[in-house]
């Protein structure tokens, strides 16, 4: 059985192909089938991670591998383990682990269940203004700190309280 | 509620029920979260790490989920109890092989299991049958939010939940679904379907084992990233990605009916054969024949068995199970003829109970 893709090489991978809801089998070479990229392929896994870090290398070198103050791990040591040694760390090694997070989540900011929020089902609008005035000097904060991320959740949140606002009053 | 009911009750997540369990086996739900000012487990003092059980068992016993359940530290748990935890996916390896103070708390309906002092202070997990995710987060939340009550989490407001391991922090939330897919893999379209899986930013792994060797044609679909989306948001994604590959097995296993019924019939019942009537047999053996019997029953093909006790089977026929059942240490190839004898047990008990 020849290739259907080359038409020339022995075919040796043997798959399905879904175009348009139809399957269709082919027969391919091994190059083909390289070329192709078909074969499952791992899923990202810690040692992509510790790849990740070991990228770091030249930005880290800048640092001299900090140490966290609150639990005593150095930055050495976690490039070594890949695990944190304690919430504090997030601040200690807070720029090197930015790039990380970037490389991993492809995102560095939280977006999710907020700890202890009660959900604010009958909210009034005085706790509303509150909430407005907090959101607004937070977000003036973040421009100031150049966090532009957070600063962008943040006009979304307080559109989201004033366009509230406005309908309630309707 | 004691170990010895552990290997012999029904697990929820096991019994077979819930929205397409003809294709998704179970979904789960983990949230990583730490005590805040306490450093993560594996850096933490052998003094401190007892004093984080002690206050999570405190916090624990405020809350009502764990009535008639069990709540024990790890050195108290006898070791054939800790392997058979592990074969159930109940607990991690890590659990068992690390050596500072942890422990398990399991609800009596072992639906909600939560790790103490595993790689983070707490690893809440849910798990149902069928393909119920939304009703996995319904749970977790609900359990996460009495406990964030009395306990102080380790938060904040930019990054979220902070974990041991950078690549769980944010929602510190990973959902998983646990699919029998033998209608792709007979279509060898297996390969084509993960990597488009793979591409949208999910994680596969086998069920059993470590290695990316895939056993029973089951799968695990989970979220690889946990920062920068919501909750709700990584489940609406892996649901969507579910739902296509349903409806992927759905058209393999219909188009296998229609153009070779025969064939798989004639697998089906071979496999059923074997498992009604085989004295030494591999737990390799086994996991791929109950996996063409429960593509029979799936595809109507085999009437009258239990599913119930088709998915049990894939659980216990694991060496810790097997030894737990028999009351003693089985060597490899002891092992192999009790299995069978465990598998002809219960597929004519099945049978007795049906006609
Ligand atoms: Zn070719
Ligand atoms: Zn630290």
């Amino acid at each position: 059985m020849v290739c259907d893709i080359c038409g020339k090489k022995e075919a040796t991978v043997h798959y399905t192909e879904i175009v348009h809801n139809q399957m269709i089998k082919m027969d391919i070479c091994e190059d083909c089938a390289h070329a192709k990229g078909v074969g499952i392929q791992s899923p990202f896994s810690i040692s992509d991670l510790l790849s990740g870090l070991a990228e770091l290398d030249s930005e880290v070198s800048a640092y001299a591998d900090p140490v966290c103050s609150c639990c005593g791990l150095s930055f050495k040591e976690f490039r070594k383990r890949g695990r944190l040694g304690c919430s504090e760390c997030y601040e200690t090694f807070k720029a090197p682990l930015e790039s990380l997070l970037q490389t991993i989540h492809k995102n560095t900011r939280h977006k999710g269940k907020k700890f202890r929020e009660q959900p604010d089902k009958n909210i009034s609008d005085t706790d509303m203004k509150t909430k407005l005035k907090e959101l607004k000097n937070e977000l003036k904060q973040a421009i100031e700190k150049e966090e532009y991320e957070y600063a962008a959740d943040l006009r979304d949140r307080i559109k989201d309280i004033e366009n509230a606002l406005k309908t309630g009053k309707k | 509620m004691d170990f010895n009911k552990i290997s012999a009750t029904q697990a929820e997540w096991l019994l077979g029920k819930g929205p397409n369990s003809d294709i998704v086996m179970s979904s789960r739900i983990r949230l990583a979260r730490n005590l805040k000012g306490v450093p993560f487990p594996q850096q933490n003092s052998p003094a401190n790490n007892e004093k984080v059980i002690d206050v999570v068992f405190d916090a624990l016993k405020k809350t009502k989920f764990f009535k008639n359940g069990i709540i024990a530290r790890m050195q108290d748990i006898p070791d054939i109890d800790k392997q058979i935890l592990f074969e159930t996916h109940l607990i991690s390896k890590e659990l068992i092989t690390h050596n500072h103070a942890s422990a398990i708390a399991i609800s009596a309906a072992q639906d909600l299991v939560i790790m103490v002092n595993e790689e983070d202070h707490l690893r809440i997990q849910v798990l149902k049958s069928g393909f119920n995710i939304d009703a996995c987060w319904e749970l977790i939340n609900k359990v996460d939010s009495a406990l964030e009550k009395v306990l102080d989490f380790a938060y904040s407001p930019s990054l979220g939940y902070l974990t041991a391991c950078p690549t769980n922090v944010g929602t510190g939330m990973r959902a998983s679904v646990m699919l029998h897919l033998p209608g792709l893999m007979l279509m060898e379209l297996i390969n084509k379907v993960m990597q488009a899986v793979i591409k949208l930013g999910l994680a596969v792994r086998g069920f059993y084992g470590e290695g990316s060797e895939v056993l029973g044609n089951l799968f695990q679909i989970s979220n690889q990233t946990t920062l920068g989306k919501s909750e709700k948001e990584i489940i609406a994604n892996i649901s969507k990605v579910i739902d296509l590959m349903i409806e992927h097995e759905r058209n393999a296993r219909a188009m296998l009916n229609n153009k070779s019924a025969e064939k798989i019939k004639d697998t089906v019942g071979r496999s059923y054969g074997i498992l009604c009537n085989a004295h030494i047999i591999s737990s390799k053996e086994t996991i791929s024949l109950l996996s063409a019997l429960r593509m029979g029953m799936d595809m109507g093909y085999i009437t009258g068995l239990d599913t119930s006790a088709i998915n049990e089977l894939f659980i216990q026929i694991q060496p810790a199970h097997l030894q737990k059942i028999s009351g003693e240490l089985l060597d490899p190839g002891m092992r192999d003829v009790r299995r069978a004898q465990l598998i002809r047990e219960r597929l004519r008990q099945n049978n007795d109970k049906q006609s």
